[in-house]
């Protein structure tokens, strides 16, 4: 079960435009699932679905914590956080999925965090102090819109140098990328334009690819899929396949016996015949000509390339 | 034998190696290590095509002291830095464990096999090493308990070794047989 | 000298009730047989699989069997310095499944932010902790785990694409040696087998591996053929249990079926929460074909699936001098009842 109910338990304001959110789950558990530090929280946002970085404690916590800047331009998710959120609400979410993990070889971690992109960079140090790993930090922001700067001080104290002013910040990446020893690893997490900066001139600076890693906000989300329907060839029954269902699960609530064994897309157990409509082929083991020949699928991953299909089920 | 490609063995280690990709040259430093003759002409082409840039050298007729400053510049080196290591297969096998070990992550690192010479093959039963002139599939004495090893397709990457185990374990001694425990 | 091998045990209705047969269709061919865990299993004899971590009736017998192989080969114990934290997760996330499974003998307590109080009643131990602290801990952390399942455990660091092996403790190996492969990548591991590699196999068992999840625990099972109650069978006591390859071939029809396990291995694949990494639990089951042989579905499918087996399959997994007798005595022991 990948779902999560939690509940929130305080709202905080701590910087203009950044709201913090403090979960604990929902049915009353005094722990939250352990998560790998880096992790994000993906949260039904009234009818969107957005990923946030956690920022507290990784070990099973009692209540995870995000803070969410409020994008006047996007697509509603932290508008509804900012605006329509309250103490005591209860949210849907999933668990934390981790894709900026700390490396565990680095001798040194160099984080380097732009406005709020703090937030998985926090996690990464809060993680150092408790396993005393040794970390340097850079964190530019806007004058007076730091979050989290009082804890970050806390944990990394004069390891930790803030910067408000984009000219001194990218002189002292210069001095910093080209001084580390062998062994460091470099994690950066900020707005988009900064983050192609810093991985550009890491690049240019000999940094390895093993040695870089970024977290790109907004894109390493579940992708529930496009709702279609489904028709069964030999029946001519037709069924619904929602977004966020997969038509395993779709072909099995109705009753019909299909094999499977992973539901991952990799061990081939599901395989369902396609004899019309094209399908959107997600799984890790047809061939390439098998997908190209668009006659099997492998239903326990794979939708529809558009709103219909038609299976055999024989 | 599944095809070598597949295995624990680089392919600058086979007995019959394919063409060697390009060193990457995008490196702020190179360091440069070299054993034996053919090794330290390879070091000095490579510095010859790569003059103007920051290289330091470590070279020498033997694995084992080239290991040593190896891993004492390892100790000193910064990020950018890319290794390339020349010499014979066994050597640069146990090279390229000095600097996985220090923590060189493999696109740092570049290996060029000179020659075949001699491989090292552990004892899986008596845990001892043996410096054989052999390729794999091949069967060696060990040095420590005397077995007769079948040279595996399989290396560590940390010590460099081909894992060698007993080729006739299955055979009984002649004029002996098993009995049950009872 | 005379050579010997172990004895088998009497494996006791238990044993057999909870045995994992392998086999769910009349061949076997190497697939990516993962699924979702824990997950019960009915079996004609029993059943098995509604825990990730399995306590039976040889528990203490194996743990004191791990004991003495650490004892003399210390080498099947390792963990590389930068997977400590991923040394004390599993150590965390076993002790939790251990207490989840078996609330009245083991127990897990939270007594403070970092601080555990574990208990075993089994072995009669209890020990309070301190999460990260090695001092408050008799042993290094896997170690200590590892005296407390009869799992194997391998953990591997997922980084640059791939997944190495780089701590674990290993004590009943199927012919492989932990402390020689330890360091190496997935692939690398896997690169003695044959087929796995041409047939997409390990690849698609890799990439699977690489998107495991935190919390959603999956297991396999893989199977082979081992004389005598042996778990140790690994490479580097090949000189020990090969020779028993060649003397099975002399031995009557009785010792045969006595002697002859099938032997199964439950695999989990966990990917542990804090630290990332991919912990690989192997935990060994060894059932003499003369009790495979009375539950009659086994009998048969066993003979089935040791009759078809190919050769290349047969000889990488080193029955392949014995394999046929192995089914033809499968075959007749139906006959006789």
């Amino acid at each position: 079960m990948t779902a999560l109910e939690l509940v929130v338990t305080a709202l905080d304001d701590p910087v203009p435009g950044v709201r913090s959110v403090t979960f604990a789950a929902a049915d009353g558990s005094e722990v939250l699932p352990t998560y790998v530090p880096g992790s994000h929280l993906v949260v039904d946002c009234g009818g969107r679905t957005n990923a946030y970085s956690l920022t507290g404690d990784a070990v099973c916590p009692p209540t995870y914590s995000i803070s969410v800047l409020r994008l006047d331009d996007g697509a509603g998710g932290s508008r509804w956080i900012h605006d329509e959120l309250s103490v005591g609400d209860v949210v849907e979410a999933r668990l934390p999925r981790s894709a900026f993990a700390p490396a565990s070889k680095a001798t040194r971690h160099l984080l380097v965090a732009g406005g709020i992109g703090v937030t998985p960079i926090l996690s990464h140090v809060r993680a150092a102090d408790q396993w005393g790993r040794d970390v340097q930090v850079l964190y530019a922001h806007r004058e007076g819109r730091g979050a989290h700067v009082a804890e970050l001080r806390e944990l990394a104290g004069d390891r930790l140098e803030l910067y408000t002013d984009q000219a001194g910040f990218v002189a002292r990446l210069e001095e910093v990328l080209a001084a580390q020893p062998l062994g460091t690893h470099l994690y950066v997490c900020g707005p988009t334009a900064m983050m192609d900066h810093v991985l550009a001139r890491a690049a240019e600076l000999g940094w390895p690819p093993s040695r870089l890693h970024s977290e790109r906000f907004g894109i390493d989300v579940l992708d529930p899929g496009e709702p279609f329907t489904v028709t069964v060839a030999e029946s001519g029954t037709t069924l619904d396949v929602p977004s966020g269902t997969s038509l395993l699960e779709a072909l099995l609530e109705a009753g019909h016996d299909i094999p499977n064994l992973c539901r991952q897309g990799v061990c081939g157990e599901c395989r369902v015949p396609v004899v019309g409509g094209r399908p959107l082929h997600r799984d890790l083991f047809l061939t390439e000509d098998e997908k190209e020949a668009a006659d099997v699928l492998m239903c326990c991953v794979s939708r529809a390339d558009g709103p219909t299909l038609e299976v055999s089920l024989r | 034998m599944p095809k070598l490609e597949h295995t624990s063995v680089p392919l600058w280690a086979t007995a019959s190696p394919t063409v060697a990709p390009e060193p990457d040259c995008g490196g702020a430093s190179y360091l440069l290590v070299g054993v034996g003759a053919q090794g330290r002409e390879q070091v000095a082409t490579w510095a010859d095509a790569l003059s103007g840039h920051p290289v330091a050298r470590v070279v020498g007729d033997h694995a084992d002291y080239v290991g040593v400053d190896l891993a004492a510049a390892l100790a000193e080196a910064q990020v950018g830095v890319r290794v390339r290591i020349a010499g014979p297969v066994s050597s640069c096998l146990a090279l390229r464990g000095v600097a996985v070990n220090a923590g060189v992550e493999d696109d740092e690192l570049h290996v060029a096999a000179t020659a075949k010479g001699t491989i090292d093959v552990w004892c899986s039963h008596c845990t001892s090493t043996s410096a054989v002139e052999a390729e794999i599939d091949d069967v060696v004495r060990c040095r420590g308990c005397g077995r007769s090893l079948l040279v595996y397709h399989h290396v560590s990457r940390r010590t460099g070794r081909f894992l060698g185990f007993q080729i006739d374990a299955e055979a009984l001694p002649d004029g002996l047989s098993a009995e049950v425990a009872s | 000298m005379s050579l010997t091998v172990p004895a088998p045990i009497d494996p006791g209705a238990s044993l057999i009730a909870g045995f994992p047969f392998p086999f769910v269709e009349d061949r076997y061919r190497y697939s990516t047989n993962v699924s979702p865990s824990p997950s019960l299993v009915t079996t004609p004899a029993g059943q098995w699989g509604a825990a990730v971590v399995d306590v039976d009736a040889e528990y203490r017998r194996e743990l004191a069997e791990r004991k003495d192989i650490l004892a003399k080969d210390p080498g099947r114990h390792v963990v590389l310095p930068h997977m400590r934290g991923a040394a004390w997760d599993a150590l965390l996330t076993l002790m939790h499944e251990l207490a989840v499974a078996y609330p009245g003998r083991m127990s897990l307590a939270r007594t403070g932010p970092h601080r555990w109080l574990w208990e075993n009643r089994v072995l009669d131990e209890v020990l309070e902790f301190t999460y990260g602290d090695e001092r408050t801990l008799p042993d290094e952390p896997l170690g200590y785990i590892a005296s407390q399942v009869q799992d194997d455990i391998v953990l591997l660091d997922q980084r640059a694409d791939q997944l190495w092996g780089d701590a674990g403790v290993v004590t009943f190996a199927a012919d492989w040696s932990f402390g020689f492969d330890v360091g190496m990548s997935f692939l690398e591991i896997h690169g003695p087998v044959p087929r796995l590699r041409e047939e997409g196999i390990i690849t698609r068992a890799h990439e699977f591996l690489k998107r495991l999840q935190p919390h959603q625990p999956y297991r396999r099972t893989n199977w082979t053929l081992t004389i005598g109650r042996r778990l140790d069978v690994s490479t580097e006591l090949y000189p020990e249990w090969g020779p028993d390859r060649e003397m099975i071939q002399r031995v009557d029809d009785v010792t045969f079926g006595r002697l002859v396990h099938l032997r199964v291995e439950v695999q989990h694949l966990i990917r542990l929460p804090e630290s990332g990494a991919i912990m690989f639990l192997i935990r060994t089951y060894l059932l003499p074909l003369e009790h495979v042989a009375k539950v009659e579905p086994w009998r048969i499918r066993t003979a089935q699936v040791l009759a078809e087996l190919p050769e290349d399959m047969a000889d990488y997994k080193g029955i392949i001098k014995y394999k046929d007798r192995a089914a033809a005595w499968l075959q007749a022991s139906g006959d006789l009842s």
